[in-house]
């Protein structure tokens, strides 16, 4: 393999590239090379620099120094699309899709073949070659190439934007976290892929989070970290996993979860919240039923599309009820509006931060106080109070702000979600409810995410943390929910169960495997 | 003890410290308002150079007099486009409540029951338009269209079309009265109801709630505010401020014509924009909008003083606008 490696010449090169943004450099000097038919992962913490190396290659943003080779010719792409007609394609996290136009136009919109004369719309075909491609991908049974792009799931597009990489036979492809939305089986239809691929020599360039996932399938690592190559084009295979995270934080992380993996903690009998029975409007939420104690970490896991989100925004009030209850503190929460859940001491920390977590476009203080606001009686509000309290909160979850009227966008993933956490803290919550409570988060941010909900769980606040990642799940919850097809269908003792276990209820078929 | 000493310490710090940082995030907030201060500024210097009579106390208080009612609706205008929404029924519902009162003023003459009868029917077509946009989710634009031509065919329906005149005396305070010297009551009247909306907007957790609103709906309802209602309350008052430029209107002219007030709401929605709110929503000032309404009254008044034919004025207000726009948006695009 090492020898055959260097015979081949790299399809992509990048020489002394640099990129500043404000005063902060991005990327400085950076050399890097990808060989045909190797997936490549670029790991580092956020804000390191990997995303905007692929940003770079692909002209999204121009690179103030360095220059970049494809296929041997030096180029310089003004925008993306340049780039995919050269080849090179890039999947990005937020999706490039438009919601109202079907798949098939979603995925030749900008392909030329498909316009007879250069205009005139060839639609048969486009719909002809989308069914062969999701025949290809195995996806067929799940996407119709005349779906409106908006009925898809989260996974389903993202399969359709790699499919688009595909369709303009690109030789470089790059995935800006690829697995971050999608569940264990797509992950592995997704890695399927790309093996698939990587046989015909186009190579991958993968930007990612997931160690484990990593470690499956790609053949070389370069890490990151504040816009320089701390490790380069370092063979997975030779690589150990602890000398790959400390390569990351550029220190050593001895436990990711802190003390405790796989402690029983003792945990309060008394009840904070009682769910009895509660089903949503559109009867995808059935019946479910749970208590949660206080000061415990309560984990709910399952498939992506399970319902686990779905439940907690029912309980929480955000989508209306059909039946149930929602008892706190001994108290029944009759509206189900989401003011009356606040007010009795719930918190909701969307897994979607940009969308339904923080105003992006207000700043720091100004999110720190939002809920303050939204509970409090008075009509007035005092700037000194608002101040004092984004201070206090600023020193006590460790935010690295540089201004607190600067906008939220301006932080960075992790920093971000401690803001989202500490403005529901400021309004002293009995019970939080977390969907994805490290998604998109560097390594170092995590440890300390985690270090601060079992500070909280330990002053008695219960959290309800929503996880895809199975091993959070196992390292940081007392106990763990397990939901299918909108039901709970386990609830286990984290202590005394096992991954196995978890993916056995979360996956079961849903006819016979029911009775168990 | 030593300990409290400490932490005062530090409290006294960030104290000031976050103080400075309030002042610098201003500045750098409202670039778009101080720029158009700056215009404002420069094209009355170089007016009062050109024109002797442009910065006469007459003149002033022209172009005030002229710009009132655009002032008026402009505050509710302010917050509804802060909330990412639109308001075009203000200029015909101006003219329906100023006709209601007339109609009441012409016949009896009471102008306790004129008040109501304007001020009730801006309540209803704001809770209208507010309730079907906050609650019903509905397009501002199409909903308020909708209300604009009920309330000009109401307008018609209501006085056949013939006009109303002969107000009791008293009634002409409103539009003519002079509070000391050469003051207009109603000017005071319009910078008081300014300073009230100024504290609302950046002292009031409805104003923080607004902005909240507008630039995202969603996670402004996740953490408890009640966005339909804050969003129904920014049409309620832009109703009423219709109601009130009505009233000053019909009071200075003693007269009302089923004509008046159409199409005012596009001065007025020229006026915010050119003020630094964003039609995006979450982003536009009340002062802003004072320079806007300004920067509008100013530039009809000179293209007059200057003897430029009136057919002129609506390009040099557009041409403003897109400008106004224009470097919003380059200066936004040169941060990204």
């Amino acid at each position: 393999m090492g020898r055959k490696e260097q015979e081949r010449d790299p399809v992509l090169q990048v020489r002394n590239l640099s990129k500043t943004f404000y005063s902060t450099r991005a990327l400085e000097g950076v050399d890097f090379e990808l060989l045909p038919g190797e997936v490549h992962t670029l790991m580092g913490e956020n804000g390191a620099g990997k995303s905007t190396l692929g940003k770079c290659i692909t002209g999204i943003y121009q690179a103030e120094e360095g220059e970049i080779f494809y296929q041997g010719k030096r180029v310089s792409f003004g925008n993306p699309k340049e780039a995919l007609d050269a080849g090179i394609a890039i999947v990005l996290q937020e999706f490039n899709v438009i919601p109202h136009l079907s798949v098939a136009e979603n995925l030749f919109l900008t392909d030329r073949g498909y316009y007879r004369k250069g205009w005139y719309m060839d639609a048969a075909a486009m719909v002809q070659k989308t069914e062969e491609l999701l025949q290809y991908f195995h996806m067929r049974e799940f996407i119709d190439p005349m779906e409106p792009m908006a009925g898809l799931s989260v996974a389903e597009m993202q399969i359709v934007e790699i499919m688009k990489a595909m369709s303009r036979e690109a030789r470089v492809i790059i995935l800006d976290e690829p697995t971050a939305t999608l569940s264990g089986k797509e992950v592995k239809r997704l890695f399927e892929m790309i093996r698939e691929l990587k046989e015909k020599g186009v190579a991958f360039l993968i930007v990612s989070h997931r160690i484990q996932e990593i470690y499956e399938i790609s053949d070389r690592i370069t890490v990151f970290r504040d816009g320089r190559l701390v490790l380069p084009h370092a063979a997975t295979k030779d690589l150990g996993e602890m000398e790959l995270i400390k390569a990351m934080v550029g220190r050593q992380i001895a436990d990711l979860y802190g003390k405790g993996n796989g402690r029983k903690r003792e945990i309060s009998r008394e009840v904070v919240l009682d769910v009895r029975g509660i089903c949503d409007r559109v009867n995808f939420v059935q019946d479910c039923s749970f208590q949660v104690h206080e000061g415990e970490i309560l984990g709910v896991a399952g498939l992506v599309g399970a319902g686990r989100t779905e439940l907690l925004r029912c309980v929480f009030g955000i989508d209306p009820r059909s039946s149930g209850r929602v008892c706190f503190q001994g108290r029944e929460i009759k509206k189900d509006s989401i003011g009356a859940s606040i007010r009795a001491g719930m918190g909701y920390l969307s897994e979607k931060r940009k969308e339904e977590g923080l105003h992006q476009e207000m700043s720091i203080l100004h999110n720190l106080n939002m809920v303050v606001h939204a509970v409090a009686k008075r009509p007035l509000i005092e700037a000194a109070g608002e101040e004092r309290r984004c201070a206090e909160l600023v020193e006590r979850l460790r935010i690295k702000v540089g201004e607190p009227y600067n906008k939220v966008s301006s932080l960075s993933g992790g920093n971000q979600q401690k803001i989202l956490l500490g403005k529901w803290l400021l309004a002293h919550p009995k019970l939080l409810i977390i969907d994805e409570p490290t998604r998109g988060i560097d390594v170092a941010s995590k440890s300390e995410i985690y270090g601060i909900l079992r500070e909280l769980a330990g002053n008695g606040i219960s959290i309800v943390m929503i996880s895809s990642e199975i091993n959070e799940i196992l390292g940081v919850t007392d106990r763990t929910l397990v939901v299918r097809d909108g039901r709970i269908v386990a609830s286990l003792l984290t202590a005394d169960t096992t991954e196995e276990e978890i993916g056995y209820y979360a996956t079961m078929g849903t006819k016979e495997g029911a009775e168990r | 003890m030593e300990k409290e000493v400490q932490q005062e310490k530090r409290q006294e710090v960030w104290k000031t410290e976050y103080r400075r940082m309030r002042r610098i995030w201003a500045l750098r907030n409202n670039r778009t308002e101080l720029m158009m201060l700056l215009v404002l500024l420069v094209g009355g210097l170089i007016m009062s150079l050109v024109s002797p009579t442009f910065l006469t106390k007459g003149n002033i208080l022209n172009i005030c007099s002229q710009q009132s009612t655009t002032a008026l609706m402009a505050i509710g205008m302010t917050l509804v486009i802060i909330t990412s929404g639109i308001d075009l029924s203000v200029g015909t519902l101006l003219g329906f409540a100023g006709m209601l009162a007339a109609i009441e003023l012409q016949a009896t003459g009471n102008v306790a029951k004129a008040l109501v009868l304007a001020y009730g029917v801006a309540l209803l077509v704001g809770i209208v338009n507010g309730f079907l946009i906050g609650y019903m989710k509905l397009p501002a634009f199409i909903v308020t269209l909708g209300t604009q031509l009920i309330c000009q065919s109401m307008n018609y329906v209501v006085t056949d079309g013939s006009s109303a005149s002969k107000f009791p005396e008293a009634f002409g305070f409103l539009g003519k009265g002079k509070l000391v010297g050469d003051l207009p009551f109603y000017l005071v009247l319009i910078i008081l109801l300014y300073l009230l909306f100024i504290l609302v907007m950046t002292r009031s957790r409805y104003g923080r709630f607004l902005y909240a609103s507008g630039s995202n709906e969603e996670a402004s309802r996740i953490s408890g505010i009640g966005t339909k209602k804050v969003i129904m309350v920014s049409y309620i008052i832009s109703a009423l401020m219709a109601a009130t430029a009505g009233l000053v209107m019909i009071s200075r002219l003693m007269a009302c014509d089923p004509t008046y007030g159409k199409g005012a709401e596009m001065d007025v929605i020229a006026a915010v924009v050119i003020g630094g709110a964003s039609m995006l929503g979450g982003k536009g000032t009340l002062w802003g909008t004072a320079i806007g309404v300004f920067i509008v009254g100013v530039l009809r008044n000179s293209l007059n003083l200057l003897g430029v034919n009136t057919f002129w004025q609506g390009t040099a207000i557009g041409v403003v606008i897109i400008v106004a726009v224009l470097t919003e948006q380059l200066s936004h695009k040169r941060k990204n």
